[in-house]
This record gives C-alpha cells, structure tokens and sequence, in this order.
C-alpha cells in the first residue's frame, strides 16, 4: 500500500480532531440544556413551589425586585414574572453547587454557563448573614423591594435555605456553623440555632417566629416560601415601605429577649 | 509527526467514511438542540432528552446507512455470522468489567449504586439509544477507523466518538462507562462482529441511565470520587480485555485470529 503523503495525513489528523471537539461541544451543551431544565422541573413538580411562584406575582407589584439566593432567581423571573437581583451564580462560587462535583459538569458549566459579577453575589451572601439594618443598604443598592427566603423540607433540599446557610454564610466570608448547628447524631436531620443566629437576617426571615424581623412585613407565606416587603427606614427614623403603596408601620421594641437564647432545634426531616 | 507519534494512515477513503459517520450524528445533534421539548417535570426532562438522542441517531444511523451504499456500493457491516461468539465475548467483557468495578467498590466502600426511581419507566428507551449508537459505532465507524487508521487508534477514536452519545444523554455516568465502551469496541474489531458489543451497549445505558455509581464521600472531596471511579473502570476493562485474550469462547481462540 502506497505511504499516505505527509500533508493528506496532516489534514486528516486535523479534521479528525476538529471533528472530535466540536462532537464533545455539542454532546457537552445538549446535557447542559438538559441540567439546566432540571431546577425549573423540580419546581414544576413541587405544587408548593408552583404556588409560591404564581402567588409571588399576585402580591407583588409588577415593578417589584426580588432579593434571594440566586438558585431560584431564575424561577422567580420565568414563573414568577418579576426581576431577581440574581439569578445566577458567580465564576468563584461554582464549587459550591453540588452538580460540580462532576468533573465534566463543571466543565459545561465554565463553558456554556451565565454568571453574575462575584461582587453581586457575595453582596448577597452578605446581605443575608448581616444584621437587618446593615442588610437593608445592600438591598436598597439593588433596588429590591421584595424578599423571598425558603423553608421547604422536600428530599432534594431544593427549596430549603438553611441547608444552604453553610454555603451561604462561606461565600459572605462568615462561618455556618458559628450560626447553626447540625445535628448529624439523630437518624432525623436537625438544626441547631446558636445565640448568634439572630444576628443573621436570613435566619431572622427564616425563624421568623422566633425572632420577629423589624424591616421585613411577612406578605404571604406557605409549605415552601415566605415572602417579605422590605420597610426601609427614612431618613425621620420611621420604616418606610417599599413598593408603590406609601404605609406606616410602628417600630416595634427590640424582641430580642432571653428566650432567643435558648437553643431551637428545628427538625427539618 | 516522526519516531514513536506518527500516525499510520493505512486507508484514507476510509477514515473519512467513519469521520462522515460521526459528523452526520452530531450535527444532527447540533440542529436538534435548538429544538425545544415542553417538558413539565422531570419525567419530561429526562424523556426528552432520550427520545432526541434516539431520534437523531436513528436518523442519523439512515443517512450513514444510505451514504455506505452510494459511496462503496456495500451496507453496514452486520457481521452475523460471528454474532453468537460476538454476544458471548461481550457479555464475558462486560461481567468482569462490572464484577471488578463493583467488588472495588463494596470492599473500600468508595461508591455504590443508587437508583433513580424518576428515570425507571425509561429503560427501553434507554436500551434503544444504546443500541442505535452501539450500530453506528460498531457496525460501521469502528470497521471503518480500523481499515483507515490501523487497529489501535481505530478503536480508541471510534470508542471515543461512540462515547460522546452518553455524554450527550447524561454526564452523571458517562466519564466512567468510557473504559467499558473502549473495551466493547476492542470485542467488536477481534470478533469481527458488532452484535455483541451493540447489545451490551443498549445494557450499559439502560442500566446506568437508571442507577448511578454514587461516591459517599464524594461531597466532601468534590470531583476526586467521581475520577477515582472512572480510574477503577479503566483497571477493570483493563482486567476484563485480559480474560477476554486468554480465555476461548465458541471453541475458537479469542484474539489469537485478528492482526493487532
């Protein structure tokens, strides 16, 4: 057999490998496509959830931004018809979502992802773990006028934030545990909230019955979600709400008593 | 390209005819995917992206079928004739394979399997894709490679091609099914017959579409569980094309017939 000649064999080696990476780019997108769908379809299944993102357009203005993790920024904005102040996450935080732990979903996701700036995102973070008065400053940056924060107990822990806190309280550069404790001794998956717990706003909207939050008026709640208006203070020392609608409400007396410190064990499961 | 790298290009009409395979298949992929499937939970979603996958490449499996008779004047190389010892290499491959994978994993407890119960009705369908990309990898391209670009690099790039469909169905299991993928198409070249290697195919993707090797301590050191399964499937394929090579099935030697 006659030897191939040396620019017909380079050719074909390159069309070869040409041919291979844009083989593994299409394979690699199509299962992207395929992940991406699986949040929404998760929330699709979950009536509580379909319920808590139709009833977000019902008691929300159309103008309305919704502050909350970024995992259901999306949700918010395809289900629910209102602005997220994200919707993804950023480049740095990647490790913390649990699919990329899989090598080849990480890849996809640094190739064909969305993010938002780190910046954003640990604003966020921040926002969460900070006391009321210092979390409304990055809210107000924002522009939201709304927060959703989420207490679900479904298997895949999809709408559940405080399993989230850790990664939460990480990102904003905090330490989980100094907040809330799990308890890894029951068969039962429990939480432990520590005194510092009410220190942290996302706790605060969480354990609301625990903890009553000042800047926050609860206006809807259900198996999965709570839902707050943020009450920004003015400039006079009074709340002011946010939203179209101008309403008063009392500054309410620091609830923050002696009974906080008792330890709540929530179980979760 | 000289000394240890070069690349034997025995047949250059027929590397480009498993090359055209291959770019049928995924470029048809490629349209595919703009093509949206309304999907209301996460049935759908897996449905979905299955039924694309058998779809396309079954259209896919017609153009190469059609494109094999216009351009040689011959059909896909069914190889029926080797199929029992086909069936039953492949089998033997895939039992070691899975047998050494699994008593790896049991013994350091490193991973086990877990089922997907959302993903149980599925099965067929999954089968089915297995099965369609197992004839295009095995009844054409893989011949085809190995006619063009000798035996080694035929296997490994056809595998690898074959392979890309997994990945494009699931990345869940898709990184360490690859080692037996390679090992089936070895099966195929040596026993001169895509039966086998096409069946077990449609088994792998059926069984791991619905159970997944899951690490228990993957969580906590991110992606090393993940590799370190696929490692230990490179070692049992390893372990399964040696039995393969020393034992005879159907009375004829295994391997010993086939140029290397």
């Amino acid at each position: 057999m006659a030897e191939t000649p040396q620019p017909k064999k380079l050719l074909l080696v390159g069309l070869v490998i040409i041919v291979l990476l844009l083989s593994a780019l299409v394979s690699l997108k199509l299962d992207f496509d395929n992940r991406d769908m699986l949040f929404q379809s998760i929330i699709r299944e979950n009536p509580d959830g379909m319920e808590a993102f139709r009833e977000l357009s019902e008691v929300t203005p159309p103008d309305a931004v919704i502050f909350s993790w970024w995992d259901y920024g999306r949700a918010i904005e395809e289900l629910g018809a209102r602005r997220a102040v994200v919707a993804y996450p950023s480049r740095d935080i990647s490790q913390s979502i649990a699919a990329s732990q899989n090598p080849v979903y990480a890849l996809e996701m640094m190739l064909f992802g969305s993010y938002e700036s780190s910046e954003k995102i640990r604003d966020v973070a921040r926002a969460f773990l900070l006391s009321e008065n210092e979390s409304l400053r990055i809210m107000r940056k924002y522009g939201a006028t709304h927060v959703m924060v989420f207490h679900g107990k479904d298997d895949r822990g999809a709408f559940n934030d405080v399993q989230k806190f850790y990664w939460i309280a990480r990102i904003a550069g905090h330490n989980g545990s100094e907040y809330i404790r799990i308890d890894g001794t029951s068969p039962k998956l429990s939480y432990e909230l520590t005194p510092k717990a009410e220190q942290a706003t996302m706790l605060r909207l969480l354990f609301d019955e625990n903890f009553s939050p000042q800047h926050f008026r609860k206006i809807y709640e259900n198996a999965v979600t709570k839902i707050y208006r943020i009450v920004y203070p003015t400039f006079t020392g009074s709340p002011s709400q946010s939203g179209s609608e101008p309403c008063w409400i009392h500054v309410r007396e620091q609830l923050v008593t002696a009974s906080l410190a008792q330890r709540a064990t929530y179980t979760l499961l | 390209m000289s000394g240890h790298l070069s690349i034997q290009v025995k047949d250059v009409k027929s590397t480009l005819d498993a090359i055209v395979a291959y770019i049928v298949l995924f470029s048809m992929l490629f349209a595919s995917s703009f093509v949206v499937l309304p999907s209301v939970g996460l049935v759908e979603v897996y449905q979905n992206s299955l039924l694309r996958a058998a779809i396309v490449t079954a259209l896919a499996l017609g153009v190469v079928f059609c494109y094999a008779r216009f351009r040689a004047n011959e059909a896909l190389h069914v190889g029926l004739l080797n199929a029992k010892e086909s069936v039953l290499t492949a089998l033997l491959g895939l039992g070691v394979w899975l047998l050494v994978w699994v008593v790896f994993g049991r013994l350091t407890g490193t991973y086990g399997f877990v089922l997907e119960p959302t993903r149980l009705l599925l099965v067929p369908l999954a089968f089915c894709v297995g099965l369609l990309d197992g004839l295009i990898v095995y009844a054409y391209s893989a011949e085809r490679f190995v006619a063009g670009i000798g035996t080694t690099l035929g296997i490994f790039l056809s595998s690898l091609f074959g392979w890309l469909l997994f990945l494009a169905v699931s990345v869940d299991f898709a990184f360490y099914v690859l080692p037996a993928v390679l090992m089936l198409t070895y099966v195929g070249v040596k026993t001169k017959s895509p039966v086998g290697p096409t069946v077990v195919m449609g088994l792998l993707m059926a069984f791991f579409y619905i159970y997944f090797a899951v690490s228990p301590w993957m969580v906590g050191s991110r992606q090393i569980g993940y590799l370190l399964m696929t490692a230990i499937s490179a070692v049992s394929a390893f372990v399964a094309g040696l039995v393969l090579t020393r034992f005879s099935l159907g009375g004829g030697l295994y391997g010993r017939d086939s140029a290397a």
